[in-house]
């Protein structure tokens, strides 16, 4: 961080009183004053911030939170205001105070993208607790097959129509088997099911949670499919 | 996000508590100077602390926005298109950026827009103008499509939609407190459209969401939905979609993508809301 923007209350309170007035009260009375401004530059420019990133723990339902406790919540990050246990942070704003919206740091988002180390590293942070040298949730290139499989949909050749095997066209399952595939996915998002459990109360909204991720890197025109190993 | 005044003078408070030197400070007036200066300097960090979120909110934006090729992006550039009957706007290389000489928020026609993938290497772009949306014109799309060759990536095809309107047919019976029978109708009227015109651009009309809304509206005691009925503004209201019945609501999709993006009440003769929707009066 660039040490213009470094703000100490303390050390400022002592400098921009007139010597004449340094006196403790005053200087204390200041710092009182200013107190909030010291915490709303640590929450932008501090170790844990906006700009840096926070990393504090997942909220948890049985743990005791008293106030001024920080959680991450999905990839939130909230204060509580009051002393309490198993209350869902984004659902009381009377108890939990939303600090960031995101915990990842802008300075790291700037750079993130759909570049395959990248993309990797970015799914691995958002979604995975401990990111490791060797990724948890990985990637694939797909050969997308674009010379499908064409012929009548109804049998007689009037209409064509892209081969699958979904069982919507009984004709082609006829000719081609149910084991005929067509893969229209550009790349597949591989995440641990020992993780991907974690990431919702079902699997429509796992998947969203993977999802809610990835599209923001993944290019216009591009589609992929979650799956897990 | 923001702190509170009182959450802010609670830390001034903690801080304060800290200091041996001002344990004098202690009376209980609410006017006291020492009281009053924290409420004002707490109302100020409270007002820097909101600008603290709107700058943090369009940095979090611009950056999001600046990543390109992704769905946002394409949204972004798409809202950065400028029209002019007479006064045609070129796209010009300006620092290796396609960009307007001069830009002109004035000109900047579109409304809403949304970018989802359709298919591998194709992503389908929907478009309104003005508010409430309506479709563009046939000189606006092609300007727009123009602009989209000129800017989106090369090897990724894009369809590009602006239609007009989707409508929803809806056969019900209000049941209502005779009180309100003189404002009933309009109020009901009013509020599905309100609801119509509160959907997000490109969202889905949803049944349950359509039932609330109009039994949300003062004097409403209850309301029997009989048909609903949704299709895009090319298909006939004989070929419509069903997305509810009565009789077959078991096998009903109950709720309805929106094709054009946005969506009004059915406007052919004798199935308006007016047309469609019957007022019972129970006491």
């Amino acid at each position: 961080m660039n040490p213009i923007y470094s703000y100490n209350v303390n050390y400022v309170q002592e400098k921009l009183t007139p010597p004449l007035l340094r006196k403790p009260i005053r200087i204390d009375w200041l710092k009182t004053l200013t107190a909030p401004i010291q915490l709303k530059y640590n929450d932008i420019y501090g170790t844990q911030s906006f700009v840096n990133s926070f990393n504090y723990a997942k909220w948890s339902s049985v743990t005791a939170y008293t106030a001024g406790n920080r959680v991450r919540f999905g990839i939130s990050i909230y204060e509580a205001l009051v002393a309490n246990t198993n209350v869902d942070p984004p659902s009381d704003s009377e108890t939990w105070l939303l600090i960031e919206k995101d915990f990842v740091g802008i300075d790291e988002r700037s750079k993130f993208s759909s570049q395959h180390m990248v993309f990797q590293y970015v799914l691995n942070r958002y979604l995975n607790t401990t990111v490791s040298t060797i990724p948890q949730i990985y990637v694939t290139r797909n050969t997308i097959d674009t010379n499908g499989f064409y012929m009548g949909a109804d049998g007689d050749g009037t209409y064509g129509e892209l081969a699958t095997n979904t069982g919507t066209i009984t004709t082609q399952d006829d000719f081609l088997g149910t084991s005929y595939s067509l893969n229209q996915y550009a790349m597949t998002i591989y995440v641990p099911s020992a993780l991907f459990l974690t990431l919702g109360n079902n699997t429509v909204n796992r998947e969203q949670t993977v999802r809610n991720v990835a599209d923001k890197y993944v290019l216009a025109g591009i589609l992929y499919n979650v799956l897990t190993y | 996000m923001a702190r509170s005044v009182e959450s802010i003078i609670e830390q001034m408070d903690a801080e304060q508590a800290t200091h041996s030197t001002l344990t004098s400070l202690n009376s209980p007036s609410q006017v006291a100077e020492y009281t009053l200066w924290k409420e004002t300097i707490a109302a100020q960090l409270n007002l820097n602390e909101q600008l603290w979120d709107t700058l943090r909110d369009e940095i979090n934006t611009l950056v999001s926005n600046t990543r390109p090729g992704t769905c946002a992006w394409v949204q972004w550039i798409v809202l950065q298109f400028q029209y002019d009957a007479t006064n045609p706007q070129i796209l010009q290389l300006i620092d290796l950026v396609p960009s307007y000489p001069t830009v002109d928020e004035d000109l900047q026609i579109i409304t809403r827009c949304s970018v989802t993938t359709d298919v591998n290497k194709n992503f389908l772009i929907k478009v309104a103008k003005s508010d409430p949306p309506t479709a563009l014109a046939a000189l606006e799309y092609s300007s727009l499509t123009g602009y989209l060759h000129q800017t989106m990536f090369d090897g990724v095809s894009f369809t590009l939609v602006s239609g007009t309107s989707d409508k929803l047919y809806c056969n019900a019976e209000v049941f209502y407190d005779g009180q309100y029978s003189a404002s009933i109708q309009t109020n009901v009227e009013t509020a599905i459209n309100a609801y119509l015109a509160a959907i997000p651009f490109d969202g889905k009309v949803k049944v349950s969401a359509l039932q609330d809304a109009i039994q949300a509206v003062p004097g409403v005691t209850d309301v029997k939905l009989k048909t609903v009925k949704a299709r895009q503004d090319s298909v006939v209201l004989g070929s419509a979609t069903t997305i509810y019945d009565v009789i077959t609501s078991g096998t009903n999709a109950l709720e309805w993508s929106t094709v054009a993006g946005y969506i009004v009440e059915e406007t052919t003769v004798g199935n308006t809301f007016a047309d469609t929707i019957t007022y019972t009066v129970t006491n």
